[in-house]
Protein backbone atom coordinates (compact mmCIF):
# COMPACT_ATOMS: atom_id res chain seq x y z
CA UNK A 1 0.00 0.00 0.00
CA UNK A 2 3.04 2.13 0.53
CA UNK A 3 4.86 1.07 -2.37
CA UNK A 4 4.21 4.21 -4.52
CA UNK A 5 2.31 7.28 -4.69
CA UNK A 6 -0.50 5.73 -6.33
CA UNK A 7 -1.57 2.86 -3.63
CA UNK A 8 -0.83 5.52 -0.90
CA UNK A 9 -3.40 7.65 -2.42
CA UNK A 10 -5.84 4.81 -3.36
CA UNK A 11 -5.26 3.70 0.54
CA UNK A 12 -5.66 7.19 2.03
CA UNK A 13 -8.96 7.04 0.05
CA UNK A 14 -10.68 4.33 1.29
CA UNK A 15 -12.79 5.05 3.76
CA UNK A 16 -13.91 7.30 1.82
CA UNK A 17 -14.52 4.88 -1.04
CA UNK A 18 -16.27 2.55 1.59
CA UNK A 19 -19.05 5.84 1.89
CA UNK A 20 -19.17 6.39 -1.80
CA UNK A 21 -19.82 2.97 -2.91
CA UNK A 22 -22.41 2.07 -0.17
CA UNK A 23 -24.59 5.57 -0.56
CA UNK A 24 -24.58 5.60 -4.53
CA UNK A 25 -25.05 1.28 -4.09
CA UNK A 26 -27.54 1.98 -1.86
CA UNK A 27 -29.65 4.64 -3.58
CA UNK A 28 -29.65 2.81 -7.03
CA UNK A 29 -31.33 -0.15 -5.51
CA UNK A 30 -33.67 2.21 -3.40
CA UNK A 31 -34.45 4.04 -6.96
CA UNK A 32 -34.85 0.62 -8.97
CA UNK A 33 -36.94 -0.83 -6.15
CA UNK A 34 -39.23 2.46 -6.04
CA UNK A 35 -39.95 1.54 -9.70
CA UNK A 36 -42.81 -0.25 -10.00
CA UNK A 37 -44.83 1.56 -8.21
CA UNK A 38 -43.53 4.29 -10.60
CA UNK A 39 -44.83 2.13 -13.44
CA UNK A 40 -48.09 1.65 -11.48
CA UNK A 41 -48.80 5.10 -11.31
CA UNK A 42 -47.69 5.92 -14.67
CA UNK A 43 -49.98 7.50 -15.80
CA UNK A 44 -50.38 10.08 -12.96
CA UNK A 45 -46.70 10.77 -12.91
CA UNK A 46 -47.16 11.51 -16.61
CA UNK A 47 -49.64 13.77 -16.09
CA UNK A 48 -47.91 15.35 -13.34
CA UNK A 49 -44.33 15.57 -15.58
CA UNK A 50 -46.16 16.69 -18.54
CA UNK A 51 -47.61 19.62 -15.99
CA UNK A 52 -44.47 20.64 -14.73
CA UNK A 53 -43.48 23.94 -16.06
CA UNK A 54 -40.76 23.81 -18.81
CA UNK A 55 -37.99 25.44 -16.84
CA UNK A 56 -38.17 22.83 -14.03
CA UNK A 57 -38.33 20.08 -16.18
CA UNK A 58 -35.04 21.55 -18.33
CA UNK A 59 -33.58 21.92 -14.82
CA UNK A 60 -33.93 18.29 -13.94
CA UNK A 61 -32.46 17.47 -17.44
CA UNK A 62 -36.11 16.37 -18.21
CA UNK A 63 -37.59 16.48 -22.01
CA UNK A 64 -41.13 16.05 -22.72
CA UNK A 65 -40.39 13.55 -25.27
CA UNK A 66 -39.48 11.21 -22.24
CA UNK A 67 -41.64 8.53 -21.07
CA UNK A 68 -41.49 8.28 -17.55
CA UNK A 69 -42.93 5.07 -17.08
CA UNK A 70 -40.43 2.76 -19.18
CA UNK A 71 -37.52 1.83 -17.00
CA UNK A 72 -35.49 3.84 -19.04
CA UNK A 73 -36.90 7.25 -18.84
CA UNK A 74 -37.57 6.86 -15.08
CA UNK A 75 -33.52 6.37 -14.64
CA UNK A 76 -33.01 9.21 -17.05
CA UNK A 77 -34.73 11.66 -15.17
CA UNK A 78 -34.01 10.47 -11.65
CA UNK A 79 -30.23 9.61 -12.09
CA UNK A 80 -28.43 10.15 -15.00
CA UNK A 81 -29.75 13.64 -16.23
CA UNK A 82 -27.87 15.55 -13.20
CA UNK A 83 -28.63 13.80 -9.88
CA UNK A 84 -25.56 10.72 -9.98
CA UNK A 85 -23.47 13.21 -12.09
CA UNK A 86 -23.43 15.94 -9.56
CA UNK A 87 -23.10 13.61 -6.69
CA UNK A 88 -19.82 12.31 -8.19
CA UNK A 89 -18.19 15.40 -9.47
CA UNK A 90 -18.50 16.57 -5.69
CA UNK A 91 -15.95 13.86 -5.04
CA UNK A 92 -14.22 14.54 -8.11
CA UNK A 93 -13.73 18.22 -7.70
CA UNK A 94 -12.83 17.81 -4.00
CA UNK A 95 -10.24 14.96 -4.56
CA UNK A 96 -8.87 17.22 -7.63
CA UNK A 97 -8.35 19.91 -5.48
CA UNK A 98 -7.14 18.15 -2.76
CA UNK A 99 -4.44 16.25 -4.39
CA UNK A 100 -1.67 18.86 -4.51
CA UNK A 101 -4.04 21.71 -2.39
CA UNK A 102 -4.14 19.47 0.41
CA UNK A 103 -0.57 18.36 1.24
CA UNK A 104 1.00 22.11 -0.02
CA UNK A 105 -1.61 23.37 2.68
CA UNK A 106 -0.92 20.85 5.18
CA UNK A 107 3.43 21.52 4.44
CA UNK A 108 3.64 17.60 3.38
CA UNK A 109 4.48 18.11 -0.42
CA UNK A 110 7.89 18.93 1.50
CA UNK A 111 9.11 15.29 2.30
CA UNK A 112 7.72 14.03 -0.73
CA UNK A 113 9.20 16.29 -3.07
CA UNK A 114 12.32 15.75 -1.30
CA UNK A 115 12.14 12.26 -3.04
CA UNK A 116 13.54 11.64 -6.45
CA UNK A 117 10.02 11.47 -7.25
CA UNK A 118 8.96 13.91 -10.56
CA UNK A 119 6.35 16.34 -10.03
CA UNK A 120 4.58 15.27 -12.58
CA UNK A 121 4.36 11.48 -11.39
CA UNK A 122 2.99 13.01 -8.25
CA UNK A 123 0.11 14.55 -10.16
CA UNK A 124 -0.38 11.30 -12.60
CA UNK A 125 -0.44 9.24 -9.65
CA UNK A 126 -2.97 11.13 -8.01
CA UNK A 127 -4.88 11.38 -10.98
CA UNK A 128 -5.26 7.33 -11.88
CA UNK A 129 -6.10 7.04 -7.76
CA UNK A 130 -9.39 9.18 -9.18
CA UNK A 131 -10.02 7.13 -11.95
CA UNK A 132 -9.79 3.95 -10.24
CA UNK A 133 -11.81 5.79 -6.92
CA UNK A 134 -14.83 6.62 -9.75
CA UNK A 135 -14.59 3.20 -11.49
CA UNK A 136 -15.42 1.72 -7.66
CA UNK A 137 -18.42 4.51 -7.30
CA UNK A 138 -19.77 3.23 -10.53
CA UNK A 139 -19.59 -0.24 -10.06
CA UNK A 140 -21.15 -0.02 -7.29
CA UNK A 141 -23.50 2.18 -8.56
CA UNK A 142 -24.22 -0.59 -11.31
CA UNK A 143 -24.49 -3.15 -8.97
CA UNK A 144 -27.25 -1.04 -6.88
CA UNK A 145 -29.49 -0.87 -10.05
CA UNK A 146 -28.84 -4.52 -11.39
CA UNK A 147 -29.86 -5.98 -7.69
CA UNK A 148 -32.90 -3.36 -7.19
CA UNK A 149 -33.85 -4.61 -10.92
CA UNK A 150 -33.67 -8.49 -10.33
CA UNK A 151 -35.04 -7.88 -6.27
CA UNK A 152 -38.17 -6.61 -7.72
CA UNK A 153 -38.13 -8.66 -10.97
CA UNK A 154 -37.94 -5.99 -13.95
CA UNK A 155 -38.38 -7.39 -17.05
CA UNK A 156 -38.78 -5.08 -19.76
CA UNK A 157 -35.02 -3.83 -19.35
CA UNK A 158 -31.93 -4.28 -20.87
CA UNK A 159 -28.85 -4.22 -18.17
CA UNK A 160 -26.46 -4.04 -21.01
CA UNK A 161 -27.46 -0.34 -21.37
CA UNK A 162 -27.68 0.84 -17.70
CA UNK A 163 -23.84 -0.63 -17.72
CA UNK A 164 -23.47 2.31 -20.61
CA UNK A 165 -25.47 4.95 -18.84
CA UNK A 166 -23.20 4.59 -15.88
CA UNK A 167 -20.14 4.47 -17.14
CA UNK A 168 -21.17 7.71 -19.42
CA UNK A 169 -20.56 9.54 -16.20
CA UNK A 170 -16.98 8.64 -16.09
CA UNK A 171 -15.72 11.05 -18.61
CA UNK A 172 -17.85 14.29 -17.10
CA UNK A 173 -16.63 13.16 -13.33
CA UNK A 174 -12.90 13.30 -14.61
CA UNK A 175 -13.41 16.00 -16.35
CA UNK A 176 -13.89 18.60 -13.64
CA UNK A 177 -11.33 16.27 -11.33
CA UNK A 178 -9.26 17.30 -13.88
CA UNK A 179 -10.04 21.05 -13.91
CA UNK A 180 -9.14 21.25 -10.25
CA UNK A 181 -6.27 19.30 -10.41
CA UNK A 182 -4.81 21.86 -12.94
CA UNK A 183 -5.77 25.16 -11.04
CA UNK A 184 -4.35 23.81 -7.98
CA UNK A 185 -1.46 22.58 -9.86
CA UNK A 186 -0.98 25.93 -11.61
CA UNK A 187 -1.48 28.28 -8.39
CA UNK A 188 -1.41 26.25 -5.35
CA UNK A 189 -4.05 26.32 -2.27
CA UNK A 190 -7.06 24.60 -2.77
CA UNK A 191 -9.40 27.48 -2.66
CA UNK A 192 -9.19 28.00 -6.53
CA UNK A 193 -9.80 24.84 -7.41
CA UNK A 194 -12.80 24.42 -5.41
CA UNK A 195 -14.52 27.31 -5.99
CA UNK A 196 -14.05 27.37 -9.53
CA UNK A 197 -14.60 23.44 -9.68
CA UNK A 198 -18.08 23.89 -8.15
CA UNK A 199 -18.59 26.99 -10.00
CA UNK A 200 -17.89 25.65 -13.50
CA UNK A 201 -19.59 22.58 -12.86
CA UNK A 202 -23.20 24.15 -11.71
CA UNK A 203 -22.82 27.30 -14.13
CA UNK A 204 -22.06 25.48 -17.18
CA UNK A 205 -24.96 23.18 -15.97
CA UNK A 206 -27.46 25.87 -15.88
CA UNK A 207 -25.87 27.23 -19.13
CA UNK A 208 -26.62 23.74 -20.93
CA UNK A 209 -30.22 22.31 -18.93
CA UNK A 210 -31.81 26.30 -19.95
CA UNK A 211 -30.02 26.63 -23.24
CA UNK A 212 -32.98 26.38 -25.42
CA UNK A 213 -35.65 28.05 -23.15
CA UNK A 214 -33.58 30.59 -22.21
CA UNK A 215 -32.61 31.23 -25.48
CA UNK A 216 -28.97 30.71 -25.33
CA UNK A 217 -27.06 30.48 -28.50
CA UNK A 218 -25.61 27.24 -28.86
CA UNK A 219 -22.38 27.77 -29.51
CA UNK A 220 -22.35 29.05 -25.99
CA UNK A 221 -24.42 25.91 -24.95
CA UNK A 222 -21.27 24.07 -26.45
CA UNK A 223 -19.35 25.19 -24.22
CA UNK A 224 -20.58 23.42 -21.21
CA UNK A 225 -18.84 20.21 -21.15
CA UNK A 226 -22.77 19.09 -20.12
CA UNK A 227 -23.64 19.68 -23.60
CA UNK A 228 -21.41 16.08 -24.34
CA UNK A 229 -22.51 14.08 -21.20
CA UNK A 230 -25.52 13.56 -22.58
CA UNK A 231 -27.48 11.85 -19.41
CA UNK A 232 -30.93 12.23 -20.70
CA UNK A 233 -30.80 10.21 -24.01
CA UNK A 234 -27.81 7.74 -23.40
CA UNK A 235 -30.35 5.31 -22.23
CA UNK A 236 -31.73 5.64 -25.77
CA UNK A 237 -28.96 6.21 -27.82
CA UNK A 238 -25.72 4.67 -26.38
CA UNK A 239 -22.62 6.88 -25.97
CA UNK A 240 -21.52 8.82 -28.55
CA UNK A 241 -18.05 8.15 -29.17
CA UNK A 242 -17.43 11.84 -30.47
CA UNK A 243 -18.67 13.18 -27.09
CA UNK A 244 -16.74 11.24 -24.69
CA UNK A 245 -13.37 11.51 -26.84
CA UNK A 246 -13.83 15.17 -26.59
CA UNK A 247 -14.34 15.14 -22.89
CA UNK A 248 -11.55 12.63 -22.31
CA UNK A 249 -9.28 14.94 -24.19
CA UNK A 250 -9.89 18.04 -22.59
CA UNK A 251 -9.27 15.85 -19.17
CA UNK A 252 -6.00 15.01 -20.48
CA UNK A 253 -5.00 18.22 -21.72
CA UNK A 254 -6.21 19.57 -18.04
CA UNK A 255 -4.02 17.14 -16.69
CA UNK A 256 -1.35 18.04 -18.93
CA UNK A 257 -1.48 21.98 -18.26
CA UNK A 258 -1.86 21.30 -14.56
CA UNK A 259 1.65 19.54 -14.98
CA UNK A 260 2.97 21.94 -16.70
CA UNK A 261 2.04 24.83 -13.96
CA UNK A 262 3.13 22.48 -10.78
CA UNK A 263 6.84 21.80 -12.55
CA UNK A 264 7.17 25.50 -13.27
CA UNK A 265 5.99 27.08 -9.97
CA UNK A 266 7.29 27.79 -6.29
CA UNK A 267 5.85 24.78 -3.82
CA UNK A 268 4.61 25.66 -0.22
CA UNK A 269 5.09 29.36 -0.36
CA UNK B 1 32.26 21.59 -3.93
CA UNK B 2 28.82 19.79 -2.69
CA UNK B 3 26.95 23.37 -3.00
CA UNK B 4 28.05 26.50 -4.48
CA UNK B 5 25.66 29.47 -5.08
CA UNK B 6 26.48 32.13 -6.99
CA UNK B 7 24.23 35.44 -6.44
CA UNK B 8 21.62 33.24 -5.54
CA UNK B 9 18.47 36.27 -4.80
CA UNK B 10 14.79 35.14 -4.02
CA UNK B 11 11.92 37.61 -3.68
CA UNK B 12 8.77 36.81 -3.02
CA UNK B 13 6.67 39.10 -4.81
CA UNK B 14 8.44 42.31 -3.62
CA UNK B 15 9.04 40.62 -0.19
CA UNK B 16 12.88 39.75 0.62
CA UNK B 17 13.44 36.52 0.96
CA UNK B 18 17.54 36.33 0.53
CA UNK B 19 19.74 38.69 -1.80
CA UNK B 20 22.95 37.66 -3.37
CA UNK B 21 24.30 34.83 -1.58
CA UNK B 22 27.39 33.20 -2.39
CA UNK B 23 27.75 29.98 -0.42
CA UNK B 24 30.74 27.46 -0.66
CA UNK B 25 30.11 24.01 0.98
CA UNK B 26 32.92 21.32 1.24
CA UNK B 27 33.16 17.99 0.49
CA UNK B 28 32.92 16.30 4.13
CA UNK B 29 31.99 19.33 6.12
CA UNK B 30 29.62 19.76 8.59
CA UNK B 31 28.30 23.63 7.58
CA UNK B 32 26.28 25.56 10.13
CA UNK B 33 23.78 28.06 8.19
CA UNK B 34 23.33 30.47 11.20
CA UNK B 35 20.66 33.29 11.51
CA UNK B 36 17.62 35.05 13.11
CA UNK B 37 14.06 34.44 12.31
CA UNK B 38 12.99 35.48 9.02
CA UNK B 39 16.90 35.68 8.07
CA UNK B 40 16.48 33.76 5.13
CA UNK B 41 17.80 29.76 6.04
CA UNK B 42 14.61 28.45 4.61
CA UNK B 43 14.24 30.06 1.58
CA UNK B 44 18.07 29.19 1.24
CA UNK B 45 17.39 25.71 1.67
CA UNK B 46 14.07 24.99 -0.54
CA UNK B 47 16.27 27.05 -3.57
CA UNK B 48 18.98 24.55 -3.44
CA UNK B 49 16.29 21.65 -3.63
CA UNK B 50 14.59 23.43 -6.17
CA UNK B 51 11.28 23.57 -4.02
CA UNK B 52 11.35 27.51 -5.04
CA UNK B 53 13.14 29.09 -7.80
CA UNK B 54 15.42 31.77 -7.54
CA UNK B 55 14.48 35.50 -8.71
CA UNK B 56 18.42 35.44 -9.70
CA UNK B 57 21.37 33.52 -9.64
CA UNK B 58 22.04 30.24 -9.44
CA UNK B 59 23.36 27.28 -7.16
CA UNK B 60 24.61 23.79 -8.00
CA UNK B 61 24.15 20.93 -5.44
CA UNK B 62 26.79 17.71 -5.78
CA UNK B 63 28.26 18.95 -9.02
CA UNK B 64 24.94 19.60 -10.32
CA UNK B 65 22.30 21.96 -11.32
CA UNK B 66 19.54 22.63 -8.69
CA UNK B 67 17.18 22.75 -10.99
CA UNK B 68 17.60 21.11 -14.23
CA UNK B 69 18.94 18.11 -12.01
CA UNK B 70 16.60 18.31 -9.78
CA UNK B 71 15.86 14.37 -9.34
CA UNK B 72 19.43 13.81 -9.05
CA UNK B 73 19.75 15.77 -6.43
CA UNK B 74 16.96 14.83 -4.42
CA UNK B 75 18.30 10.65 -5.09
CA UNK B 76 21.38 11.86 -3.22
CA UNK B 77 20.34 14.15 -0.47
CA UNK B 78 18.16 13.39 2.78
CA UNK B 79 16.09 16.45 4.35
CA UNK B 80 14.69 17.39 7.27
CA UNK B 81 12.25 20.60 6.27
CA UNK B 82 12.26 23.60 9.00
CA UNK B 83 8.48 22.89 9.09
CA UNK B 84 7.82 19.91 9.29
CA UNK B 85 4.75 18.29 8.38
CA UNK B 86 4.04 14.44 8.18
CA UNK B 87 1.18 12.36 7.12
CA UNK B 88 -1.16 12.15 10.83
CA UNK B 89 -2.86 9.41 9.70
CA UNK B 90 -0.02 6.96 8.86
CA UNK B 91 2.36 5.24 11.57
CA UNK B 92 6.27 6.37 11.85
CA UNK B 93 6.93 2.71 10.43
CA UNK B 94 4.21 3.47 7.38
CA UNK B 95 5.89 6.26 6.67
CA UNK B 96 9.55 5.47 6.77
CA UNK B 97 7.97 2.57 4.27
CA UNK B 98 6.59 5.45 2.07
CA UNK B 99 9.69 7.06 2.14
CA UNK B 100 11.72 4.30 1.58
CA UNK B 101 9.65 3.07 -1.28
CA UNK B 102 9.68 6.17 -2.82
CA UNK B 103 13.79 6.59 -2.32
CA UNK B 104 14.47 2.81 -3.25
CA UNK B 105 17.61 1.15 -1.93
CA UNK B 106 16.96 2.04 2.18
CA UNK B 107 18.39 -0.63 4.50
CA UNK B 108 15.46 -1.31 6.72
CA UNK B 109 18.05 -2.92 9.43
CA UNK B 110 19.51 0.59 9.36
CA UNK B 111 16.09 2.26 10.08
CA UNK B 112 15.77 -0.09 12.96
CA UNK B 113 19.27 1.07 14.27
CA UNK B 114 18.19 4.53 13.87
CA UNK B 115 14.69 4.11 15.63
CA UNK B 116 16.60 2.44 18.52
CA UNK B 117 19.40 5.28 18.95
CA UNK B 118 16.59 8.31 18.92
CA UNK B 119 14.02 5.92 21.48
CA UNK B 120 11.87 6.29 18.65
CA UNK B 121 8.66 4.31 18.96
CA UNK B 122 8.08 3.25 15.15
CA UNK B 123 4.35 1.29 15.66
CA UNK B 124 2.42 4.57 17.03
CA UNK B 125 0.07 6.96 14.80
CA UNK B 126 2.09 9.92 13.89
CA UNK B 127 -0.84 12.27 15.01
CA UNK B 128 -0.20 10.82 18.59
CA UNK B 129 3.44 11.24 18.21
CA UNK B 130 5.15 14.56 20.45
CA UNK B 131 6.52 17.45 18.71
CA UNK B 132 9.92 16.13 19.64
CA UNK B 133 8.85 12.56 18.12
CA UNK B 134 7.71 13.70 15.11
CA UNK B 135 10.79 15.46 14.62
CA UNK B 136 12.77 12.59 15.47
CA UNK B 137 10.80 10.62 12.20
CA UNK B 138 12.26 13.27 10.35
CA UNK B 139 15.90 12.73 11.25
CA UNK B 140 15.30 8.95 10.69
CA UNK B 141 13.86 9.83 7.02
CA UNK B 142 16.56 11.82 5.98
CA UNK B 143 19.14 9.71 7.69
CA UNK B 144 18.28 6.53 6.10
CA UNK B 145 19.63 6.30 2.61
CA UNK B 146 22.98 7.66 3.95
CA UNK B 147 22.81 10.14 1.55
CA UNK B 148 26.33 11.94 0.12
CA UNK B 149 24.61 15.26 1.49
CA UNK B 150 21.85 16.02 4.48
CA UNK B 151 20.15 19.08 4.16
CA UNK B 152 18.72 19.97 7.78
CA UNK B 153 16.89 22.92 8.48
CA UNK B 154 16.77 23.76 12.15
CA UNK B 155 16.35 19.67 13.17
CA UNK B 156 17.12 19.90 16.82
CA UNK B 157 14.28 22.20 18.13
CA UNK B 158 11.99 20.18 20.20
CA UNK B 159 14.36 17.77 21.19
CA UNK B 160 15.40 16.82 24.52
CA UNK B 161 18.76 17.13 25.56
CA UNK B 162 19.28 13.65 25.92
CA UNK B 163 18.03 13.17 22.15
CA UNK B 164 20.21 15.91 20.72
CA UNK B 165 23.23 14.05 21.93
CA UNK B 166 22.39 11.41 20.35
CA UNK B 167 21.97 13.79 17.16
CA UNK B 168 25.11 15.14 17.41
CA UNK B 169 26.99 11.36 17.27
CA UNK B 170 25.00 10.75 14.27
CA UNK B 171 26.01 13.51 12.42
CA UNK B 172 29.99 12.84 13.63
CA UNK B 173 29.22 9.40 12.41
CA UNK B 174 28.03 11.04 9.13
CA UNK B 175 31.43 13.02 8.72
CA UNK B 176 33.35 10.03 9.75
CA UNK B 177 31.44 8.19 6.68
CA UNK B 178 32.44 11.17 4.03
CA UNK B 179 28.89 12.56 4.31
CA UNK B 180 28.74 16.33 3.97
CA UNK B 181 26.31 18.08 6.38
CA UNK B 182 24.91 21.41 5.97
CA UNK B 183 22.55 22.34 9.07
CA UNK B 184 20.72 25.43 9.80
CA UNK B 185 20.21 26.85 13.25
CA UNK B 186 19.77 29.74 15.48
CA UNK B 187 21.62 28.21 17.88
CA UNK B 188 25.38 29.33 18.58
CA UNK B 189 26.35 27.01 21.12
CA UNK B 190 24.44 24.35 18.87
CA UNK B 191 26.26 25.75 15.67
CA UNK B 192 29.96 25.78 17.60
CA UNK B 193 29.50 22.29 19.10
CA UNK B 194 29.12 20.53 15.69
CA UNK B 195 30.39 22.36 12.72
CA UNK B 196 33.30 22.98 11.05
CA UNK B 197 32.80 26.26 9.54
CA UNK B 198 29.69 28.39 9.84
CA UNK B 199 28.10 30.73 7.54
CA UNK B 200 25.97 33.85 9.35
CA UNK B 201 22.99 35.32 7.35
CA UNK B 202 21.07 38.13 8.27
CA UNK B 203 18.40 39.85 7.00
CA UNK B 204 18.87 37.64 3.53
CA UNK B 205 22.61 38.46 3.14
CA UNK B 206 25.21 35.74 3.92
CA UNK B 207 27.59 38.72 6.33
CA UNK B 208 30.24 36.47 6.99
CA UNK B 209 31.63 32.76 6.33
CA UNK B 210 33.81 31.27 9.49
CA UNK B 211 35.78 28.85 10.94
CA UNK B 212 34.08 27.23 13.80
CA UNK B 213 37.64 28.55 15.45
CA UNK B 214 37.39 31.55 14.68
CA UNK B 215 33.94 32.47 15.81
CA UNK B 216 34.46 31.06 18.88
CA UNK B 217 37.28 33.84 19.72
CA UNK B 218 34.73 36.47 18.80
CA UNK B 219 31.91 34.68 20.66
CA UNK B 220 30.56 36.70 23.45
CA UNK B 221 29.92 35.36 26.95
CA UNK B 222 27.84 36.64 29.84
CA UNK B 223 29.44 35.59 33.02
CA UNK B 224 28.47 36.12 36.75
CA UNK B 225 31.02 35.06 39.48
CA UNK B 226 29.45 34.70 42.93
CA UNK B 227 32.39 35.19 45.98
CA UNK B 228 32.12 34.55 49.56
CA UNK B 229 32.51 38.29 50.40
CA UNK B 230 32.14 41.37 48.68
CA UNK B 231 32.93 41.03 44.77
CA UNK B 232 36.74 42.31 43.87
CA UNK B 233 35.21 44.98 40.94
CA UNK B 234 38.54 46.46 40.38
CA UNK B 235 40.43 43.22 39.96
CA UNK B 236 38.29 42.79 36.78
CA UNK B 237 37.63 46.41 35.39
CA UNK B 238 41.13 46.03 33.50
CA UNK B 239 41.49 42.73 31.75
CA UNK B 240 41.43 42.33 28.22
CA UNK B 241 38.71 41.32 27.06
CA UNK B 242 36.44 41.91 29.72
CA UNK B 243 34.28 44.37 29.51
CA UNK B 244 30.12 45.72 31.31
CA UNK B 245 31.79 44.53 34.32
CA UNK B 246 29.19 45.49 37.43
CA UNK B 247 28.71 44.20 40.84
CA UNK B 248 25.99 43.50 43.42
CA UNK B 249 27.13 42.81 46.70
CA UNK B 250 29.18 39.25 46.11
CA UNK B 251 27.76 39.05 42.63
CA UNK B 252 30.14 40.03 39.60
CA UNK B 253 28.27 40.29 36.43
CA UNK B 254 30.65 40.81 33.00
CA UNK B 255 31.04 40.58 29.58
CA UNK B 256 33.77 38.46 27.76
CA UNK B 257 34.86 38.47 24.27
CA UNK B 258 36.77 34.96 23.63
CA UNK B 259 37.80 32.72 25.96
CA UNK B 260 37.32 32.53 29.60
CA UNK B 261 40.99 32.05 30.65
CA UNK B 262 42.22 35.49 31.71
CA UNK B 263 38.76 35.94 34.26
CA UNK B 264 39.14 32.45 35.82
CA UNK B 265 42.17 32.59 36.39
CA UNK B 266 41.59 36.37 37.71
CA UNK B 267 38.89 35.20 39.82
CA UNK B 268 40.58 32.24 40.86
CA UNK B 269 42.85 34.15 43.20
CA UNK B 270 39.34 34.54 45.52
CA UNK B 271 37.33 31.93 46.86
CA UNK B 272 34.26 31.51 44.28
CA UNK B 273 30.98 30.12 45.38
CA UNK B 274 29.59 29.63 42.04
CA UNK B 275 30.53 30.64 38.09
CA UNK B 276 27.54 31.09 35.68
CA UNK B 277 28.41 31.43 32.01
CA UNK B 278 24.71 32.21 29.87
CA UNK B 279 24.68 30.99 26.38
CA UNK B 280 26.03 34.02 23.86
CA UNK B 281 23.43 35.29 22.11
CA UNK B 282 23.36 35.87 18.39
CA UNK B 283 22.21 39.60 18.23
CA UNK B 284 24.85 40.28 20.53
CA UNK B 285 27.48 39.03 18.07
CA UNK B 286 26.09 40.25 15.26
CA UNK B 287 26.12 43.69 16.67
CA UNK B 288 29.54 43.34 18.80
CA UNK B 289 31.27 42.18 15.58
CA UNK B 290 29.51 43.33 11.91
CA UNK B 291 28.17 46.29 13.55
CA UNK B 292 25.29 47.67 12.66
CA UNK B 293 26.18 47.93 8.93
CA UNK B 294 25.77 44.52 8.98
CA UNK B 295 23.25 44.56 6.97
CA UNK B 296 24.43 46.56 4.10
CA UNK B 297 27.60 44.01 3.95
CA UNK B 298 27.29 41.73 1.22
N1 LIG C 1 6.01 32.44 1.25
C1 LIG C 1 6.54 33.62 1.58
N2 LIG C 1 5.97 34.77 1.18
C2 LIG C 1 6.50 35.96 1.50
N3 LIG C 1 7.61 36.11 2.23
C3 LIG C 1 8.22 35.02 2.68
C4 LIG C 1 7.73 33.71 2.38
N4 LIG C 1 8.55 32.80 2.95
C5 LIG C 1 9.51 33.51 3.58
N5 LIG C 1 9.32 34.85 3.41
C6 LIG C 1 10.17 35.92 3.93
O1 LIG C 1 11.50 35.63 3.58
C7 LIG C 1 12.37 35.91 4.65
C8 LIG C 1 13.21 34.70 4.97
O2 LIG C 1 12.38 33.69 5.49
P1 LIG C 1 12.92 32.26 5.86
O3 LIG C 1 11.75 31.40 6.14
O4 LIG C 1 13.86 31.83 4.82
O5 LIG C 1 13.70 32.56 7.21
P2 LIG C 1 14.45 31.56 8.19
O6 LIG C 1 15.84 32.03 8.30
O7 LIG C 1 14.23 30.18 7.77
O8 LIG C 1 13.69 31.86 9.56
P3 LIG C 1 13.28 30.88 10.75
O9 LIG C 1 14.44 30.79 11.67
O10 LIG C 1 12.15 31.59 11.39
O11 LIG C 1 12.89 29.58 10.16
C9 LIG C 1 11.50 36.36 5.80
O12 LIG C 1 11.58 37.76 5.89
C10 LIG C 1 10.12 35.95 5.43
O13 LIG C 1 9.18 36.88 5.88
MG1 LIG D 1 13.23 28.51 8.59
Amino acid sequence: MFRNIFFKTLRDMRVSLFWWTLGMGLMSLYMMTFYPTIQESSAELQEYVDNLPDSMMALFGGQDTIDVSSIEGFLSMELFSFFYPFMTVVFAVMYGAGFIGREEEDGTLDVLLCTPIPRWRVILDKFAALVVFTLGVLAATYAGLIIGGVAVGIDDWDPGILLVGTLNMLPITLFFGALALCLTGIKGGRGLGLGVGFGFAAGSYLIFSLGELADIPRWLQQLSPWYYYRGIDVLYDGMQAGNVALLLGLTAVLVALGIWGFERRDVGV
Amino acid sequence: MIIQTEGLTKYYGKARGIIDVDLLVMEGQIFGFLGPNGAGKSTTIRTLLDFIRPTRGRATVLGLDSHRDMLKIHARVGFVPGELALYPKLTGEQFLHYMANLRGGVDWEFVRELADRLDFELERKIKSYSSGNKQKLGLIQAFMHKPELLILDEPTGGLDPLVRQEFYALLKEAKQAGQTVFLSSHNLPEVERVCDRVGIIREGRLIAVEEVAALKSKALRHLVIVFDGPAPVQDFINLPDVRDVSAVNSHLRCTVAGTLDAVVKQAARHTVVNMISEEPNLEDIFLTFYGKEANHVS
